[in-house]
Formats: structure tokens, sequence, C-alpha cells
């Protein structure tokens, strides 16, 4: 019972995805297709705020299974990804039997069994995605964990199975879907790379741009969604930025216009709100003197 | 055209490996897998399913369209691909070797060239062109250098309040306190220090940059004779470097392990004619004293 089966065609997976309000183009839309059709991880780059992260929730609900994530930071380790033990509840457990008044060898023995029981096994994400599946497991910012962590993963992608020294080895049944996001800040190991779909994510066109703000902000008048984004389509362009803003930036924006009964952007409004794309205080000092031209041109 | 489809996809693996982009033999597998599922007849779907399969960076993706638009359009010239990114890769043009035998001219070859980032150099100033003063200001900043050694994980382990279980450590807690259980310890794979091994080239033509270089390597070596080897595994070594530094200045070249040093953190070589050991000079506290000491060690 493959959710991925009934998905015929990039252009078909293309349409579900705009269903429920993810536009993505068709290069995406074929490589996510293969990345079902293949069961292959897929790993997606691109500049912060392109997309990478909201297209694993959108696949998710497309496919109407759930949506696991992993977040990466430096130092995680498999004991965070994969699963634990959980220790105090195991002595909980020890405690109560010993004030149950201890009992004979065999009993004792059959504690110590009962130890390491499903009850107190702690499922982290990539060993609940393992069991839940069909589920889509998003390993978020792969590139701040550890190149430790990284070899494990790969252990873990190329098999889609876990072994448990206590209780056995864990095997999904339908692979899930695995999708990696990477901002880049380090280079992924090759093997990782090698195992997956790679696809680097550009910031959408303006056409898709405003697109998106209608899919995802209905409430946001035409009008003023162009203005929006063909002042941050002006932004990316510039090379002075500390961080040119993503399309998650130019939702916020758009929204907290809304939000202030914009209907119209100019330069006070859009002065005032320029916290929302522009997140440095040396970008806001230089996006604010530009504002002018920016808005008559 | 005569050639099967297989032998046409995987030539243009051969192609895009030809033209810098590693790719290896199963990517070019993954490759075929993914155009069968795709369908042969889309030639955009071709090629998201080749850039999916076969780049493994952004850097890859500019050179895979080049080599793409090539190798297949030549036969089929309606179809483009996609626009060119805007994204300038700094990028080397390897002279599209699928190409049939001469089509560039042997000139364009010429360049292809590593681009460095310019805006980096000219933060920098040339320390060769510096005059003595700024010579005697760049010298107090490198004594001010407190250079941190690199790092790297060990076998060990130490305690840390998350990671794994120590269940040494918790089942010794347990037993002192009667087998009563309390708080669980903790343990993570402990680091230590890498070893530095400093090549300064010394050689006529870097003479100017000899003395700097020096400095710096100096900045290393008395941070680490000050700071016994980073964790205090080894006691003593460290004090005893600066002693042994001073009595004989006049080091021999040659692999320090082979003289039970290996403790030593860092280590300075110089390059001119000939590979020069100098570590012993520079333990020496005195920057200008180590660099003439150094200077004495390397015969040419």
């Amino acid at each position: 019972m493959d959710p991925a089966a009934n998905v015929t065609s990039a252009s078909e997976l293309a349409d579900r995805l705009g269903e429920t309000g993810y536009l993505c183009d068709d290069s995406l839309a074929t490589i996510t297709f293969l990345a079902l059709r293949m069961n292959r991880p897929l790993l997606l780059e691109g500049e912060p705020g392109t997309g990478k992260t909201a297209l694993a929730e959108a696949v998710a609900q497309t496919l109407k299974v759930p949506l696991i994530r992993l977040q990466c930071y430096e130092g995680i380790d498999a004991s965070q990804a994969l699963y634990d033990w959980d220790f105090p509840r195991q002595i909980l457990h020890l405690r109560a039997l010993e004030a149950a008044g201890g009992g004979t060898v065999t009993e004792v023995e059959e504690a110590e069994k009962h130890l390491f029981d499903e009850r107190f096994l702690l499922a982290r994400p990539v060993l609940r995605a393992l069991r839940e599946s069909p589920a889509v497991l998003l390993v978020d910012e792969i590139d701040r964990a550890d190149d430790e962590f990284e070899a494990f993963l790969l252990e873990v992608l190329s098999t889609y199975q876990v072994t448990i020294p206590e209780l056995g080895t864990v095997t999904a049944s339908t692979p899930p879907i695995v999708v990696l996001t990477s901002n880049r800040t380090r280079e992924i190991h090759d093997a990782l790379k090698r195992r997956c779909l790679y696809h680097w994510i550009e910031h959408p066109g303006l056409r898709r741009e405003v697109e998106i703000i209608h899919s995802r902000a209905p409430e946001v008048s035409s009008l003023l969604a162009e203005q929006v984004v063909t002042i941050v389509q002006q932004l990316r362009t510039r090379d002075d930025l500390l961080k040119p803003p993503g399309v998650a930036e130019t939702l916020d924006w758009a929204r907290a216009l809304e939000q202030l009964g914009t209907k119209e952007l100019d330069i006070e409004v859009a002065a005032a709100t320029l916290g929302a794309v522009v997140k440095y205080r040396e970008d806001t000092d230089r996006v604010r003197r530009a504002l002018d031209r920016m808005l008559t041109s | 055209m005569g050639h099967p489809p297989e032998e046409l996809l995987l030539g243009f693996t051969r192609a895009l490996r030809a033209a810098g982009v590693p790719v290896t033999a199963d990517r070019a597998q993954a490759f075929l897998h993914a155009v069968t599922l795709l369908g042969l007849d889309d030639h955009s779907a071709t090629f998201w399913a080749g850039e999916a399969t076969l780049c493994s960076g952004p850097d890859d993706l500019d050179r895979y369209a080049q080599v793409f638009d090539s190798w297949f359009l030549t036969q089929q010239p309606s179809v483009v691909p996609r626009d060119k990114p805007e994204r300038t890769v700094a990028q080397a043009d390897l002279g599209d070797n699928e190409e049939p035998a001469g089509e560039r001219d042997p000139t364009d070859r010429e360049t292809v060239q590593a681009m460095a980032s310019t805006t980096e150099v000219l933060r920098h100033r040339d320390i060769a062109e510096m005059d003595t003063g700024e010579k005697a200001r760049l010298a107090a900043l490198f004594s001010t250098l407190r250079p941190r050694a690199p790092r790297r994980t060990a076998n060990r382990r130490t305690r840390w309040h998350r990671g794994d279980i120590d269940a040494h450590r918790t089942l010794r807690r347990t037993l002192s306190r009667m087998g009563e259980p309390g708080e669980i310890a903790w343990r993570r794979q402990a680091t230590r220090t890498r070893r530095i091994v400093l090549l300064v080239d010394v050689s006529g033509s870097m003479s100017a940059y000899a003395d700097a270089l020096l400095r710096l390597a100096h900045a290393f070596v008395s941070r680490q004779a000050r700071r016994p080897g980073g964790p205090a595994r080894q006691p003593g070594v460290g004090a005893r470097q600066p002693g042994v530094g001073a009595r004989q200045p006049g080091g021999r070249p040659g692999p320090p392990s082979g003289r039970g040093r290996a403790s030593a953190k860092v280590e300075v070589f110089t390059i001119g004619t000939r590979l020069t050991h100098v570590t012993r000079a520079m333990r020496q506290r005195d920057p200008e004293r180590a660099i003439i000491a150094a200077g004495e060690t390397v015969p040419d």
C-alpha cells in the first residue's frame, strides 16, 4: 500500500501539490516524482526560505501520510535521532517490582527481560518513520549535523532498517519518503549525496511568486502582492545584502502589510514594516535608502 | 541516429565526467533508472532526471546544462531545457571534451582558471610591500595572536551533560548510595588537539614573507608551550619544552617522532632548498631570538 503508487506522472504530482497550496515548477515536480518512484531520498539545497521544508510538508499532505521531522543540530547523535531507552522509567519499574516484594530467581530473570521491552523504548524520529511508514521523514538542515551523524544516516537510508540489539531489527514495510534539506553551510559528504536525488531550489520568478502569495495568503490583494514581490525580487538581485529575503519573508511581509490594512504600498509603510523582509541592521539601512527608487520604478 | 538509447545516455554521463562533473557508475545507473521511469520522449524530464541523479552541488549545475545542450541538442536542436541560471558560479570552461575533435580553439583552453575571490585579496595587504614601521606593528600583532589548536574527536569518552549513558559512572554513583538509583551520568566522545605541522616556505622568492610566516609559526609554538598540549593528559611535556629549546637551539632535521617527541603538538619546518626542522628554535619565548635561532638552523 504504497501511497506513492497512485501518482502516475510528474505533472499529476505538481497538480496535487498545487491543491495543497505548494506551487512547484516542472523540474521540482519531476524530481519529487522520481524520488517517490525510485524510493530514494531527496536532497534539497538552496537559499534559506525557498520552500525546501515546505515541500516535505506538502508531499505529506498530498499523499495523506504523517510528516515526521528530524531537526538536525550540532552534536546530534543516534540516541536523539533513532531510539533511546527510557532509563528513569526502567529504574522506576525495578523499584516497583522491588516494592512488590522481590521474588524467586526466575521472576528476577523475567523482570530483567521486561526491562528492554517495547514500552521502555523511546522511538525518535527515524525509528518512528520506519515504523509508521508510509510516512514522510524530513531531515531538516542536515548540514548542521556532524560527519558521524551523516554516516549513520547513510546507513539507515540505504537499508531502511535499524537494529536494536535488545529488540531486534525494525524494517520499514514500505520505505518512507525521505527529504533532506541543506542550507549549504558545509558540503554534504559525497557518499550521502550519491544515495540521494539532488535538487537546487532557486528563488521563484516574479509571476510564480505572486501566485505563491495568492495561494498561501489569499487575503492579500493582487496589487499589494505584486508590489511586494517586485520589491523583494529587486532586493534579491542586489549583491550588497547580507541575507537576501526568501519566499517565507515575502509571505511574512505581505501578511504583515495586510494586517495593517495597507491597500497600496507606500514608502512610509514599507519602511516601517521592513523588519519582516530584511533581518540585519546593515541591510535595513541599505534598503531603506533605496526604497524610494525601488517604489517608483 | 542508430544508437540505442542507453548508449546515448551512458555516453552523456561519460561526457559529463570528462567535463569535470564527478559522475560515478552508481550515479549513471540511477540516471538510467530515472529516465526509464519518466520516458525518453520528454527532453526536459530527461534534463531534470540527470540533474537530480548526476549533479552533487550547485557548482555542477552550469556545467551540466552546457554538456546537456551540446550532447542532446545537437541531435534535436528545437528543445531548450531551461534558461541559464542567473547565479554566477565561478566555473572553469573545460573545453567540452565531448565535442567531436577540435571544434574549439586551443586558446580557449587557456581560459581554464580557478577563480579566487577578488574581494579577499583586496582586503589583505601584501606583507612584502610593507615598510619597516608597518612590519614592526605586524610583529606586535603577531605576538598578540593566541591561536587555538584545532581539535578532533578522540577514542576516549568524557563526562557531559547529555549524550549517551555512562553506565560505569552511573553504577558507581548508585553503589555509593547503597544501591539507591539516582542521577544518571552521561558521556560523550572526547576531543583532543590535532597535531599541527607548519611548512614555512623560506626560499628566495618568498623571502619577503619569511619573517612574518616565522612569527606566525612562533605564535603557534609558544602558545602550545605555555598550555601543555591542551588537555592535561601529558603533564610535564609542555613544561619541559622551553628548557629543551633553550639548551639546544640548533635543532637537527628529521622527524620528531623518531626521538621520542611524538607528544609535541606543533612542528615547524622550513622549506628552502631543503627541509629543516626548526621547532626547537621556535620554542624560545622571545620571537626575535627565536627567529634568529631559526635562521642559524636553516642552512640556506
